[in-house]
């Protein structure tokens, strides 16, 4: 008898008893979209604890959060698709696993007084925060308007302070997410929006972004996280539960129940059934893969980053397949 | 020509006043010291409570939501006057919709829902009015009962005072509600919309300057309100700012001091760290945060370490320079009687610096309280600058200027403070008034009477006893 | 070299004095230093013998280097050239055998009068309380004694320099060194703490080396004058005053005191040397017989 098979079999021992004892924490970093707000129904109902999975969530403002997941501060992040491409191609790839909602009205371009629809904004000011979701949106709006991206002098801007920005009359339009949209429009009063993501829809999906080593390791738990997602999505359906999610909702972003109910409508959280058929692979917006097919090659286009993503790296639908019944 | 009676007290009055380079009594000095601080806060209330003097925006009272103006407004929020009237008009062309479509009779699907949020316009004057408590604005029922009584006149609003209009309206919404429920229920609401209340204002300032009164509401709301699940109170805000200055700075003293003194007494560390230090300085500290973020983490660290970099570089070169002003004589006193160098270090520089010192780290901690907005913005805001960053987004400035003046308030009282204590840690500098020198024998008499009786004891033992 | 033929006591008292050990030896001191203009020389050869238990001035126009003399014996400074014996043993570098008492009193701030005086015993590793018992004794014999708990901003001139000087001889050093130790202080305080100090020097088994500028202060003091030279720096004279102990102060109007006083004035200010500067004639005023 060799003391080899011995020591081999100590390690193996060691090695699984490591394994097991790797409950590791998920972190997670969520910031003020609507879509993405809606974990925090989850985070003060305690769902994630019934579910068994131990998770962090961790509140960033949008780009910083994206800096976090690419300097490997957190696990996963909550990003737009055409965001996680820009992301992935300078910094850090990722995988995403769910579908939150897609944009259908709640990223705007929002326009000063007297500036009244998108051509007008020929030879003005926009602020943004150039090379992310805002500047797709821009781009797109310009494009269907006939103006070239040479048309608008672009300021960057980020995005939670827009409001400001706009109300200082620094420039003629802003791009900006509910809630921040929604603040501009206060600060300038007789300010609209010009082109928002209802007159594109499909151009933005928002997902959870989930870097490949986390998910080799923790399978599992992301598979509950995903289950948890769908059980907030079904409560916010509900229209007994509206107020109580208002409650929860608006506090997070400090806002007032009533100035938070118009968000349901511009972002748009899907079922499980509805998530299921935008996760069959597809051209066109109707399919989260036709979307982020789209905003590539809008990037190449306009020279966001230099070599084209794959989409089918980016995506991972067999989570949300996996809760088919 | 006799000049008037009143000129010359007059002139000579003020002529007592200004005199060149003397000194004024205590009296005066401590009257205008109060003068100081009461000029500006007079000039803001003046500024705020009468009417003529700018006001600009309209303050909402009673606000409505319309789809035809994309931003909502809410009870509180600001508006230019200029736009007021077309808010108004756009509430009323909703309210002429309402009326015909309810004529017409048919239902509208999401009405119900739509009523119930609209019943909720009275509440925010409900709570002003003292007839709903703050943070009931969702208690429909209570909101439902108080329709009617505005309506029948048994409560009549005083604080804002409801136009005819708004009294019209509310009295015609209630004949509809009364004909379905008198008690609130959420599917016995009308299926047509109801008409909306039209948005009441006063006039007001922007929302960047608020009233005093309303700054210190903000305050006590904020000081006082239990925070929601495990956000953080204002109190721990506060702590966790402080305990973040006081950290950095900490740092500084425990790697800036040593160097400092080393670099003022020996040449060759001052020629070695000096010129680095010099230009380190220079480099702006905000810089850096990304950096700090992404080698230390999300936390607390990058921020103290942002106040310990903004802070430890000026420390050094002022501790050397303060080290070097130390009067040569001494040390050469101190050789003359015997002492090497690490005395000469430990017991003639330490000790004599020690009152300058003690000045410069009190100038430099002000100093440091100049980092703490930039660094509890780097990564997960946090502290004080956490809530002022997102009041400051969200433009509720009447809670962003108590914690400015809060920090202010902290900064200049711990800097009397400690320089009231200079007097008492360092009587020797001679610029100790009455009141420290008071308060330094009286914190070392215990340690004094102790060293007495011990001596005495000591001497007794060895007297020859006779 | 005396002047007036010296009384019997007073010339066998110097023979007396010549014979005791000699307790500061300084051979060919010279000192360079680089200014703009140039080499300076501050000093240059200067050679002269203390003996022990002596007073000796050291005296001479301005700019002759006796601030730099007295800091280069002290170890403050370094000489280019020359050597410096204490006792047979060539020395160079500050060290508690030699004292020293500045114009400033440079007294500790930050200590009591009792814990300035300790100073120089504590940094030799002595204890706390040996320090302690041995400064009362020298506080004492400058009668500080009730202020020994004082700090030294609440003492005036004249005590800030006592306690120096207590402070200075509480390390028992062979020879004291004294920097115009006086001329910061008013005349009378001056006169008083001159006649404490030869006091001191009576009970105190010290050699004493004293800078001044005050030429009836060296004649009252001492018992040889060291008169310097100037630009550069170098031995006029080694004068011995011939005016008998004890000092007092009605000898200012003796013969002996006068003599020697007139000698070093003489040396320090050769007559005629006022030719060099003179005034313009200011005319302003009528000429006013009583204003002469």
């Amino acid at each position: 008898m060799t003391p080899m098979p011995r020591f081999r079999s100590l390690l193996a021992g060691v090695l699984a008893l490591s394994g097991l004892a790797q409950a590791e924490t998920l972190k997670i970093a969520y910031s003020d979209w609507p879509g993405w707000i809606a974990w925090e129904i989850g985070i003060q109902k305690g769902w994630f604890k019934e579910a068994g999975v131990d998770v962090k969530f961790e509140w960033f403002d949008y780009v910083p959060s994206m800096d976090a997941y690419v300097a490997g501060k957190v696990d996963a992040v909550c990003m737009t698709n055409g965001d996680a491409l820009v992301t992935g191609a300078t910094g850090k790839p990722s995988v995403g696993i769910l579908i939150n909602d897609f944009s259908n009205g709640n990223d705007m371009i929002v326009a000063a007084p007297g500036v009244g629809s998108m051509k007008d904004l020929k030879g003005k000011k926009v602020g943004i925060e150039e090379g992310f979701v805002e500047h797709l949106l821009l781009l797109t709006g310009l494009e269907k308007s006939g103006l070239k991206p040479e048309d608008v002098t672009i300021v960057n801007t980020p995005t939670n302070e827009t409001p400001q920005v706009l109300a200082s009359k620094a420039v003629d339009a802003i791009g900006a997410w509910q809630p921040n949209s929604g603040q501009a429009l206060k600060a300038l009063p007789g300010s609209k929006p010009v082109f928002t993501s209802a007159d594109a829809p499909g151009i933005i999906y928002d997902l959870l972004y989930v870097s490949a080593e986390s998910l080799e390791k923790n399978k599992e738990d992301w598979g509950k996280v995903v289950k948890v997602w769908y059980k907030i999505a079904e409560y916010i359906r509900d229209e007994d539960n509206l107020d109580d999610a208002l409650k929860i909702l608006s506090a997070r972003v400090n806002l007032k129940p009533e100035e938070y109910e118009p968000f349901f409508k511009g972002t748009y959280i899907l079922t499980l059934d509805e998530a299921l058929k935008r996760w069959e692979k597809a051209d066109g917006l109707g399919s989260v893969y036709g979307s982020t097919k789209n905003v590539n090659a809008f990037n190449l286009k306009y020279e966001v980053y230099k070599e084209s993503q794959d989409p089918e790296k980016y995506l991972n639908p067999s989570f949300t397949k996996a809760l088919k019944k | 020509m006799s000049r008037p009676a009143t000129f010359p007290p007059m002139a000579s009055f003020l002529k007592g006043w200004f005199v060149v380079r003397r000194d004024l009594s205590r009296g005066r000095r401590a009257f205008l010291a109060a003068l100081s601080f009461v000029l500006p806060l007079a000039l803001w209330c003046f500024v705020s409570y009468v009417p003529w003097i700018w006001h600009p925006d309209v303050k909402l009272e009673v606000a409505s939501t319309t789809e035809r103006i994309s931003a909502v407004f809410t009870a509180g929020n600001r508006l230019s006057k200029e736009f007021f009237p077309t808010y108004v008009d756009a509430v009323r062309q909703d309210n002429a919709e309402a009326l015909k479509v309810a004529q017409a009779g048919e239902s509208v699907s999401g009405a119900q829902r739509a009523n119930r949020v609209l019943l909720r316009q009275l509440a925010p004057v409900a709570v002003s009015n003292g007839w709903l408590a703050a943070g009931s604005e969702q208690d429909d029922a209570a909101i439902y009962h108080l329709w009617r009584e505005v309506a029948s006149g048994a409560k009549t609003s005083t604080d804002p005072a409801l136009s005819q209009e708004n009294l019209a309206i509310v009295k015609a919404n209630w004949s509809v509600l009364s004909a379905l429920s008198a008690d609130f229920d959420s599917k016995k609401l009308p299926p047509v919309p109801l008409q909306k209340l039209v948005p009441q204002g006063i006039p007001s300032n922007p929302v960047y300057l608020p009233p005093p009164h309303e700054v210190w509401a903000a305050a006590t709301k904020d000081f006082t309100a239990k925070p929601a699940g495990d956000a953080p109170s204002m109190f721990d805000r506060y702590r966790h700012s402080l305990s973040i200055i006081l950290l950095g700075f900490f740092w500084s003293c425990v790697i800036g001091v040593p160097i400092g003194v080393l670099c003022g007494v020996f040449d060759v560390f001052s020629k070695l760290f000096e010129p680095f230090v010099d230009f380190f300085r220079y480099m702006p500290a905000p810089t850096f945060s990304t950096l700090l973020v992404a080698v230390l983490s999300a936390h607390d660290a990058p921020k103290v370490a942002l106040v310990f970099i903004g802070t430890v570089f000026q420390l050094i070169l002022v501790v050397s320079k303060t080290t070097r002003l130390l009067d040569p004589a001494l040390l050469e006193a101190a050789q003359t009687l015997g002492a090497k160098p690490r005395q000469l270090v430990m017991k003639v520089v330490l000790p004599g610096i020690l009152p300058n010192l003690y000045n410069d780290l009190r100038i430099l901690l002000g100093w440091a309280w100049t980092w703490l907005v930039i660094a509890e913005l780097i990564g997960v805001k946090s502290g004080l600058t956490g809530f002022l960053d997102t009041q400051g987004t969200f433009r509720n400035f009447d809670r962003v200027f108590p914690i400015i003046i809060l920090i202010g308030v902290t900064g200049f009282v711990t800097d009397q403070i400690l320089a009231f204590f200079h007097g008492v840690f360092f009587p020797w500098s001679g610029k100790s008034g009455p009141v420290s020198r008071a308060v330094a024998s009286a914190v070392t008499w215990p340690v004094r009477t102790i060293v007495a009786g011990a001596r005495f004891r000591t001497a007794s033992k060895t007297l020859p006893s006779a | 070299m005396s002047l007036l033929a010296p009384a019997a006591s007073v010339s066998a008292r110097f023979d007396r004095l010549k014979q005791r050990p000699v307790s500061l030896s300084v051979r060919g001191l010279t000192k360079h230093f680089e200014s703009p203009r140039g080499i300076v020389t501050a000093l240059h050869d200067v050679s002269f013998d203390v003996h022990k238990r002596e007073f000796m001035s050291v005296i001479g126009p301005s700019g002759c280097g006796k601030s730099t003399l007295v800091r280069i014996l002290a170890g403050l400074e370094t000489a280019s050239e020359g050597e410096i014996i204490v006792e047979g043993v060539p020395v160079s570098g500050p060290c508690p055998d030699r004292g020293m008492v500045f114009q400033g009193y440079t007294l500790f701030p930050w200590l009591t009068v009792k814990r300035n005086v300790m100073f120089g015993p504590m940094m030799a590793g002595r204890s706390a309380f040996a320090a302690e018992s041995e400064a009362r004794e020298w506080i004492e014999l400058v009668g500080l004694s009730k202020f020994e708990n004082a700090y030294p901003h609440q003492l005036s001139g004249g005590m800030k320099q006592r306690v120096a000087i207590a402070r200075a001889l509480a390390n028992q050093p062979r020879v004291l060194f004294m920097d115009e130790p006086f001329g910061a202080l008013d005349a009378q305080t001056r006169c008083n703490m001159q006649s404490y100090l030869l006091e001191i020097w009576k009970n105190v088994d010290i050699t004493i080396v004293f800078i001044t500028h005050d030429l009836d202060e060296a004649v009252f003091l001492s018992d040889r004058i060291l008169v310097l030279d100037a630009n550069p720096g170098r031995v006029r004279e080694i004068t011995e005053v011939p005016v008998p102990r004890p000092r007092s102060f009605d000898q200012i109007a003796d013969p002996a005191f006068l003599a020697t006083r007139r000698h070093i004035e003489h040396l320090i200010h050769p007559p005629g040397a006022e030719a060099k500067e003179s005034f313009p004639v200011l005319k302003f005023s009528a000429p006013d017989p009583d204003v002469v």
